[in-house]
This record gives structure tokens, C-alpha cells and sequence, in this order.
């Protein structure tokens, strides 16, 4: 039954995950670091200036972030780059599934372990500490569907960039370059809706809003039950357009593989 | 029909230089030259099922890309491959469920969970039966003793344990086919008794063909019949290992005489001598001239104190190809 190596190659990654625990644990509290001097700049700048809506805003936005941050950032050009520099990617291509399919499992299983052990605790820590309001069920059921469609939206992302390390054999600048504009432009560094009117029309027409901010204005109720939809629609959109390229990088990869040596 | 056949096979590889010193960095940002080289070339090979191939060359002589190309790694530059009427290449995943593979420098177990974790996912990757995979892990335990360290994760394992485990893994799905790229590299005398145990038994039981790259002589003698020697991405012996033996060495008397210094031996067959601490090396062809008519004719001119009969080296001969090509050159 094929659908059983699947579940078997996402529950390694679970698996995995787990014989790293206190590096999520780890992570856990570097996070809670980062949103507590966050939380101090902003203060700091709402003494000075008019925030749009005010700083209890701000700080909702800005714990939110983090909790979908945590459920869907990823390390998948690692994963690629240290089997493409020790050549143990022969392995990967040996086993009758393909490269992109175990690599897609793998990262799955690995983060919904992630996403137990940081975001949800995040998330009640925001609740309680922060003064963030949970939304009705059915806000907070489709803000789950857009986190996972994003979460979707980074792996195939991530994905596509880490093809390139076939070609740069690091996967350390391919990584930090993917990483950082995601960061500037999803809204993980700072709320887009701060941006002047000219700006944020540019990052809305790029997808990267649809990996943070759009979840986090579905927790807010920032949009109608049609605009939700139609945000669903679009993350689907962008995860087929840039599966598309993976398999394409892919396809140009294999043609130029060399595993040399051993 | 064969279970392997490979027609011209070629892979090209191309390797980038650049000059020495800072300069030469700075050169290689702008333009960056190249050559070509021919890790395999025009590679004609038919392997039938059943049989146990040696393929040996010296290192980077394309013995593991040509593992590459048959088990549909890497594109062939040109010609053509097919395994078990199969292109490994473009029918990758179907072919990777008749094949079994270890690559005796690149572990293919998942280094942080305990073996057994391991061995499941690869029964449910390989699509093995409950049954199946029960009745094969308790037979393999045999020869390979695995369930010594069966719950320890892979990282705790020591080579010998990791290496027998990847010959079980190779093995699970009982593959047509199985390719071993140095199955025994740093391994202890006693673990690779059992790993050539344990690949014999596979071959004789189940009948899978197996195909073996190794620096390990002992591996040739001991699993081989036919081997297939490499240079340079060429092939150069394609044959039953004894007669590559005769062909390449003569024999070898060494003798000890009371007159060394007078030694002088003129018989038809004998390529030559030299002395060596008191003793004399003759090497003869033994086509020309056998071990007892030459023994004859010297116990009649000499007076022979002892002698010693040697049986050809494998490994010299080996060392010799690898030194000077088939031809001797």
C-alpha cells in the first residue's frame, strides 16, 4: 500500500524531531526573548509616535507572528546541503520515492513536532501574558487552514531554493537570502499595515504577506468569511506556482548531478 | 537475456580549475575554465542473473560512477543502459524497487533513531509484507547478528555494526540485484567473514546477482568468479579470475643452491631469475616448461639445498595492472 511509506516517512520526521528536543526547547525560549524586546522597541516607539490602531495592536500582531513563524520556518537547504557536500544524497535517489517527495515528508513530520512544542505554547503564553484575544471557533479554525496552507507555501518555497545548492554547494547564503526576504516582506519583522499606503500595495502583490500577515488578519478578523476564502485561493495559487518551479530546478539538477568520489 | 546491459557507456564529467594564489580566485569569478574528464568510457558490460561480478580499477578509475549510472543516479553522457529491460534513469523509481544498494562510505540509515526505526521505514518503502519482513529480519539475524544492537541508535554503532546492518537493508526487499560499493572498506578480518558469508548465502539461496566494487582482494577471491578490471574509465579484463591470474603472472621457484654465485640457468621456459639474500628467485611459463621438468634439469646441474613452489599473488597481479595496465606496458 503506497500511502503506508508515506506515513512511515513523515513519522521519521516526527521521530528526528524528537531526538532534538531541547534544541526546539531551546529555540522556544530564544523566541520568547526576541518578542520581549520587541514588545520593548515598540513601546519605546509608541511614546514617540501615533501607531495606527495603537500598541495593543502592535503587540498582537507581533506575538502572532512568532507563533506562525514557529510553525513554518524551515531548514530544508540544510537538509540538502550537507547530503549534496558528503554525497550521501546517492542514498535519497537509490530509494524508489522521489528526491522531492522524502524531503517534503521529512520537513512535515519534523515541524508538526516543532509546531506542538513552540507555537502552541507561544500562543497560550500571548493569550495570557500579552492580552492577544482568541477569536470565535470558527475564526480560530480558519486561521489553522491558513497557517497550514502557509506552512505549505515556505516547504515548496524553501524547496525551490534549496535546488540552487545543486549548483552553489552551500546552502548557507541560498538560506539566509530565502530567509531574510521572507522576514522583510511577510511581516515578521514589523507590521505591514504600518507601511504608507504606496508601499504596502507593493508587498500585497507579492505572495510573501500570505505566509504571515494573512493568517494573522485571519485571527484578528481583519477579514470577511469572502476575503478568507479568497486569501485560501491565492496561498494555493503561489504553493502550485513555486511547486512548479521546484520540480522544474529539479529536473535541471538531476542533469547536472555529479556525485563524486567514494 | 541479460540482467544488465550496458552499451557505450560514457559519463563526462566537467571539472572546473583556476590559477594559483588570489589572483586566480579573482580570475575564476570572471571566467572559469574547464575540462573535461571521462570518468567512464564506451563501457560495454552484460551481467546474467545469478552471477557474482568483482569490478576493481584503482581509485577514480569509474567503478562508482559506473554503480551510479546502472542504478539510475546519474544520466549516462551517452549510450545505453538497461537493467532488467528497465533505463534505471528515467524509470528510476520502478527500478529502485528490484535493486539493493550499499555504499560502503555513505550510510544510508537515519543516524539518530534506533535500527529498528530504520529497518520499518525501509519495509514500508520497499513495499515488504509483514510476513516477509519477519521471517527475513530473524534469518539475516543469523548470519549478521543484529539484534545485539537492534534498539541503539545508528550514531552508537560502530563501523562493523553499521556495515552489517546496510548489508541487511540492501537485502530486505530481496532485490533482483545488488550493488555493493565497497561493502568491507575498514572493516575488521571477522566481520568480513561474515559479510562475505552472508553475501554468498543471499547468492546461492535466492539467487541474487550481485555486483561488488572493492579494493579487498580477499572479497574477489573469496565471492567472485568473474571480474571486470577498470583503468581510467576503461575496461580492460572483462573474465574468470584464474586465467587474468595466469595470464598476468608466471610462476615463481624459489630456490636455495650451495654455489650461488655460479648460477646460470639456460632452459626454454624460464623468464629469468635473480638473487635475493642467498636465494634464487627463477620465474618460468608454466605453458613452456613444467614445475617438475625444471626441477629436473637443476637438481642435475646444482646441488639444491631447499626449494619452494609459489603460487601466484592475486594481489600482485592487481597491484601490477594497476601500475601498468593490462598490457604491461
Amino acid at each position: 500500500m503506497a500511502w503506508r511509506k508515506y506515513w512511515e516517512m513523515y513519522k521519521t520526521g516526527i521521530k528526528e524531531a524528537s531526538a532534538y528536543r531541547l534544541m526546539s526547547v531551546s529555540s522556544f525560549f530564544s523566541t520568547i526573548v526576541y518578542i520581549v524586546l520587541l514588545l520593548a522597541v515598540w513601546t519605546a516607539i509608541s511614546k514617540s509616535a501615533d501607531l495606527v490602531g495603537g500598541l495593543s495592536r502592535v503587540v498582537s500582531y507581533i506575538v502572532l507572528a512568532q507563533v506562525i513563524n514557529s510553525s513554518i520556518s524551515q531548514g530544508l537547504e540544510k537538509w540538502f546541503g550537507s547530503k549534496i557536500r558528503k554525497g550521501t544524497i546517492v542514498n535519497e535517489l537509490k530509494r524508489p520515492v522521489s528526491l522531492l517527495s522524502q524531503a517534503y515528508l521529512h520537513e512535515i513530520g519534523w515541524q508538526s513536532f516543532d509546531t506542538l512544542l513552540k507555537s502552541v505554547p507561544l500562543l497560550v503564553i500571548g493569550v495570557l501574558f500579552t492580552g492577544l484575544e482568541l477569536p470565535p471557533v470558527q475564526n480560530l479554525l480558519a486561521f489553522v487552514v491558513a497557517v497550514v496552507l502557509s506552512f505549505h507555501l515556505m516547504l515548496v518555497l524553501a524547496l525551490s531554493t534549496s535546488m540552487l545548492v545543486f549548483w552553489t554547494k552551500t546552502d548557507g547564503g541560498v538560506r539566509f537570502t530565502r530567509v531574510t526576504i521572507v522576514n522583510f516582506l511577510s511581516g515578521v519583522i514589523f507590521p505591514l499595515y504600518l507601511l504608507p499606503e504606496s508601499l504596502r500595495q507593493i508587498f500585497y502583490v507579492l505572495p510573501f504577506h500570505l505566509l504571515v500577515d494573512g493568517p494573522i488578519q485571519v485571527f484578528l478578523m481583519q477579514k470577511t468569511g469572502t476575503e478568507v476564502l479568497i486569501m485560501f485561493g491565492q496561498q494555493i495559487f503561489w504553493i502550485l506556482v513555486f511547486f512548479g518551479v521546484a520540480n522544474l530546478l529539479w529536473y535541471k539538477a538531476k542533469k547536472k548531478l555529479t556525485v563524486q568520489g567514494g | 537475456m541479460s540482467l544488465i546491459k550496458a552499451e557505450n557507456l560514457k559519463k563526462t564529467f566537467r571539472i572546473y580549475s583556476r590559477d594559483e594564489g588570489i589572483r586566480g580566485y579573482l580570475k575564476s569569478l570572471v571566467s572559469r575554465e574547464y575540462e573535461e574528464v571521462h570518468a567512464v568510457e564506451d563501457l560495454n558490460l552484460e551481467i546474467e542473473e545469478g552471477e557474482m561480478i568483482g569490478y576493481i580499477g584503482s581509485n577514480g578509475a569509474g567503478k562508482s560512477t559506473t554503480v551510479k549510472m546502472l542504478t539510475g543516479i546519474l544520466e549516462p553522457s551517452s549510450g545505453t543502459v538497461e537493467v532488467d529491460g528497465l533505463d534505471p534513469h528515467s524509470q528510476r523509481k520502478k527500478n529502485a524497487m528490484h535493486i539493493g544498494v550499499v555504499f560502503g562510505q555513505k550510510s544510508q540509515l537515519w543516524w539518530d533513531l534506533p535500527v529498528r526505526e530504520s529497518f520499518k521505514l525501509l519495509k514500508e518503502i520497499y513495499e515488504v509484507s509483514d510476513e516477509d519482513y519477519q521471517k527475513r529480519i530473524d534469518e539475516y539475524d543469523e548470519v549478521l547478528q543484529l539484534s545485539d544492537f537492534w534498539d541503539q541508535p545508528v550514531r552508537k554503532l560502530s563501523l562493523g555494526q553499521k556495515m552489517r546492518c546496510e548489508l541487511a537493508a540492501a537485502f530486505l526487499h530481496q532485490p533482483k540485484i545488488v550493488y555493493l560499493d565497497e561493502p568491507t572498506i575498514g572493516l575488521d578480518v571477522a566481520v568480513k567473514e561474515r559479510i562475505r558469508d552472508f553475501i554468498k548465502r543471499m547468492n546461492r539461496e535466492k539467487n541474487i546477482t550481485v555486483m561488488l566494487t572493492t579494493h579487498d582482494i580477499g572479497d574477489i577471491e573469496d565471492l567472485c568468479d568473474r571480474i571486470v578490471v577498470l583503468d581510467e574509465g576503461r575496461k580492460i579484463y572483462d573474465g574468470e579470475l584464474s586465467s587474468l591470474v595466469d595470464r598476468f603472472t608466471s610462476r615463481r621457484m624459489i630456490l636455495d643452491v650451495r654455489d650461488e654465485e655460479g648460477f646460470d640457468i639456460q632452459v626454454e621456459g624460464v623468464e629469468g631469475f635473480e638473487s635475493n639474500d642467498g636465494r634464487i628467485e627463477v620465474t618460468f611459463d608454466r605453458d613452456v616448461v613444467s614445475a617438475s621438468d625444471l626441477m629436473r634439469q637443476l637438481l642435475d646441474e646444482y646441488e639444491v639445498l631447499d626449494f619452494e613452489l609459489k603460487e601466484p599473488d592475486i594481489e600482485a597481479v592487481v597491484k601490477k595492472i594497476y601500475n601498468q595496465g593490462i598490457d604491461g606496458e
